[in-house]
C-alpha cells in the first residue's frame, strides 16, 4: 500500500515553485560554456561585433525555440510523459517516427552527461588544489615581484600550468589515471557522479530544485566576488595596456587589428566582419550550447510543471538568467584579467575553452594578489554551474527507463547510473590528447543539436500545428503571452536554422568523417554510439508499442484524457 | 577601450540585464499572486488542451 502510495507520489511529481523551476532551467543552461567558451568566441570572432549575430540569434532562435520546448513538455507532462520519447509520442498523437525521435534525444544529454562529469571533476578538483595551497605554489610568485619580473616570462608560466593540467587529466597516455586506484581525478569523478545521481534520486522538486536554489546564488555570489577583485586590481604589473579598461577593450572592441599573410597589419572593419559568415556560424553555436535547447533537458524539466504555470514568462526567464551570466557575469570575469596579467601574449590561449579555464585562468589567479582564494572561489562556482548542468542531462534518461519499465525512480537511477558509468569510463581510459571526450563532445553536443533543433522545429510547425502551441503557451499566462513566437518558429527560425546547420556541416563534418576513417579510438567511440543507438531505438519500439496496447485497452488514462472526457 | 568598444559592451550588457531585471520583476510580482491563485490550481485537470485529435 505504502509503495503503491509512494509510487502514484514519484508519477505525479510537480516543481515546487515558478523560481524554483525557473532557477532549475537557468541552472541546467548556465554551465562551462558560458564561463569560459563565450568570452574565447568573443575575442576571436570580431569582439563587440559579434554579439550583433549574437542577439540576433537570440531573438531568432534560442528564445522562440526554448518557449516551443517548455510548451511540448509541458503538453506531454499533463499526458502523464516526463522523457521525450513519451512526450513526442503521445503530442503526436501515437506516431512512432516521432517517438523515435523523442527517444534517441534522451541519448544526447546522457552521452553529454558522460564526458561532462570527466571535465566537472576537473573543476571540482581545481577548487580542492587552491583550496589546499597546491595550485598557488605552482606560480612563478606573488604580488611582490611583478615591477621585477620581464612580462614575457608570465607566458612562459603557463607552460608550467598547461603541464599540470596535461598530467592530471592523463593527456600523454591512454589509461594513466587507472594507474593508481586512489588516482585523485578518477575519485573525482566517481564523487561527482554519485552527487550528480543522488540528486536525480530524490526527485525534482526535494533534488534538482533544492539543490538549484541553493547553487544559483551561490553561483551569482561567487561571480560577483571575482568581478569585484578583477575591477579593483588597476593595472598590477604597471605595463602599458594591462589595465581593466584595457582588458575590456581586448574583448569588447569592435574593429580589430589582424596581421595579413604579407606581414602587413590591417584593421577590419564592423562591415567585414558582418559579411563574415563563419561569424554569424559562430554566434548560433554559442547561442545553442549555451541555452541547451533541443537536447531534451527543457522539454523533460517543463513536463513536471503545473498545468496552469505561466511557461512564457518562465522560459523567457530562464533564458534571460543564462544570458546575463554569459554575458554579463562571464563577460566581465574572463578576459579582461587574463589580458591584465599575461597581455596580448594570452590571446593564443583564449579561444579554446580549456585551455582558458584549466591553463590561462589558473596563470593569473597565481599571479593575482589573493589569488589563491580567488582561484577557489572561481573554480568552485564553475563546479556548481557544471553540476546543475549535469543533473538536466541525466533527467530525460531516467525519466525514459521509468517510463518503459514501469520502475521507481530508484531503479531507474541505478540502470542509467550503470551505462553512463560505462561511457564515463571509455572517456577516461582514452585521455590521450583528450580523443575520446572530444569524439563524444563533437557528435553529441555539437552535431546532435542542430538535427534535433530541426527535428523540434518542424515537429512544432507541422506535426503538433501552430495552433496547440499558441494554446499550450497561453494557457495560465500571466504576461501577455508573445503568441507570434509560433509562426517566428515555422517561418524564420527553421529556415535559418537549416541554413547555418548545412553551413556548418559543410565546415566540420567532412575532418571528421576523415578521422574515424584514421583513428583507432574514433572508431571504438562511434561503435559505441552506434550500440546506444540501436539498444535505445529497439527499447523505444516495444514501448510504444505497449502504449498503444495499453491504450487500445484503455489502460492509460492521463490527466488530459481526463480533461478530454470532461470536456466532452 | 575605444568608443566602438563602449557602445557594444554598453549596449550588449544593457540589454541583457534589463531583460533579466524585468523578468526578476515579473517572477516575484507573480510569486507574491501566487498564494491568491491556488484555489483556481485545484482546477487543473479541466484544461481546455484538445490537442491529441
Amino acid at each position: 500500500m505504502a509503495q503503491k502510495e509512494k509510487a502514484r507520489k514519484e508519477k505525479t511529481e510537480h516543481w515546487g515553485s515558478q523560481v524554483g523551476v525557473v532557477l532549475a532551467v537557468a541552472g541546467s543552461a548556465v554551465g562551462l560554456g558560458n564561463f569560459l567558451r563565450f568570452p574565447g568566441q568573443v575575442v576571436t570572432n570580431g569582439g563587440g561585433t559579434f554579439m550583433i549575430p549574437y542577439i540576433v540569434s537570440l531573438l531568432l532562435i534560442a528564445i522562440p525555440i526554448a518557449l516551443c520546448e517548455w510548451a511540448l513538455g509541458r503538453a506531454g507532462g499533463r499526458r502523464g510523459f516526463h522523457s521525450p520519447l513519451g512526450i513526442y509520442h503521445s503530442v503526436s498523437g501515437g506516431k512512432k517516427f516521432w517517438g523515435l525521435l523523442g527517444g534517441l534525444n534522451a541519448l544526447a544529454p546522457f552521452v553529454i552527461n558522460m564526458y561532462y562529469i570527466f571535465i566537472e571533476s576537473w573543476c571540482l578538483l581545481y577548487a580542492l588544489q587552491y583550496f589546499g595551497g597546491v595550485l598557488r605554489s605552482l606560480g612563478l610568485g606573488g604580488f611582490s615581484i611583478f615591477s621585477h619580473v620581464d612580462p614575457g616570462l608570465y607566458f612562459e608560466s603557463s607552460e608550467g600550468y598547461g603541464n599540470f593540467f596535461g598530467s592530471l587529466v592523463g593527456i600523454s597516455e591512454n589509461g594513466s589515471l587507472f594507474k593508481f586506484a586512489s588516482s585523485p581525478l578518477l575519485l573525482s569523478t566517481i564523487f561527482c557522479a554519485a552527487c550528480n545521481f543522488f540528486l536525480i534520486y530524490r526527485g525534482v522538486s526535494k533534488g534538482v530544485e533544492k539543490f538549484c536554489k541553493f547553487a544559483a546564488p551561490l553561483i551569482l555570489i561567487c561571480s560577483i566576488l571575482v568581478i569585484v577583485r578583477v575591477v579593483t586590481l588597476g593595472n598590477p604589473t604597471g605595463l602599458p595596456g594591462r589595465s581593466f579598461l584595457d582588458g575590456l577593450g581586448f574583448m569588447w572592441n569592435p574593429t580589430r587589428e589582424v596581421v595579413l599573410p604579407n606581414g602587413d597589419v590591417a584593421r577590419t572593419s564592423v562591415l567585414t566582419t558582418l559579411a563574415n559568415p563563419d561569424v554569424w556560424l559562430a554566434a548560433s553555436a554559442q547561442i545553442f550550447y549555451s541555452v541547451s535547447i533541443c537536447l531534451g533537458a527543457i522539454c523533460t524539466y517543463a513536463s513536471y510543471v503545473k498545468a496552469k504555470e505561466d511557461i512564457a514568462l518562465s522560459s523567457i526567464s530562464a533564458t534571460m538568467t543564462n544570458e546575463f551570466c554569459e554575458v554579463v557575469l562571464a563577460g566581465l570575469m574572463a578576459i579582461p584579467p587574463a589580458i591584465m596579467f599575461l597581455g596580448a601574449n594570452a590571446g593564443d590561449g583564449l579561444a579554446s575553452s580549456f585551455s582558458l579555464g584549466f591553463v590561462v585562468l589558473p596563470n593569473v589567479f597565481g599571479l593575482m594578489p589573493f589569488g589563491q582564494f580567488f582561484g577557489f572561489v572561481f573554480f568552485l562556482l564553475l563546479f556548481f554551474a557544471a553540476m546543475t548542468s549535469s543533473m538536466s542531462l541525466v533527467l530525460p534518461t531516467v525519466a525514459l527507463f521509468r517510463e518503459s519499465f514501469k520502475w521507481t525512480r530508484g531503479k531507474s537511477v541505478i540502470l542509467a547510473a550503470f551505462v553512463n558509468a560505462t561511457g564515463t569510463v571509455i572517456v577516461c581510459w582514452y585521455t590521450k590528447d583528450l580523443m575520446a571526450l572530444d569524439v563524444f563532445d563533437f557528435w553529441f553536443a555539437n552535431l546532435a543539436p542542430f538535427v534535433f533543433a530541426i527535428a523540434q522545429t518542424l515537429f512544432i510547425s507541422f506535426i503538433w500545428g501552430l495552433p496547440n502551441l499558441r494554446r499550450e503557451i497561453a494557457e495560465g499566462a500571466a504576461i501577455k503571452p508573445p503568441l507570434f513566437i509560433g509562426s517566428v518558429v515555422k517561418y524564420i527560425s527553421f529556415p535559418y536554422l537549416i541554413a547555418i546547420s548545412c553551413f556548418w556541416a559543410w565546415k566540420n563534418v567532412g575532418a571528421r568523417v576523415h578521422e574515424i576513417q584514421q583513428n583507432r579510438i574514433a572508431q571504438l567511440s562511434l561503435g559505441f554510439f552506434l550500440f546506444m543507438i540501436i539498444l535505445l531505438s529497439v527499447l523505444s519500439f516495444m514501448v510504444m508499442k505497449r502504449w498503444d496496447r495499453d491504450k487500445a485497452e484503455g489502460k492509460i488514462v492521463s490527466e488530459n484524457d481526463l480533461a478530454d472526457s470532461q470536456n466532452s | 577601450m575605444t568608443w566602438g568598444g563602449w557602445i557594444s559592451m554598453t549596449l550588449s550588457i544593457g540589454l541583457v540585464t534589463a531583460l533579466f531585471l524585468w523578468c526578476c520583476r515579473q517572477l516575484v510580482r507573480n510569486s507574491v499572486n501566487a498564494p491568491n491563485n491556488a484555489s483556481d490550481d485545484a482546477d487543473d485537470s479541466t484544461s481546455s488542451d484538445a490537442d491529441s485529435e
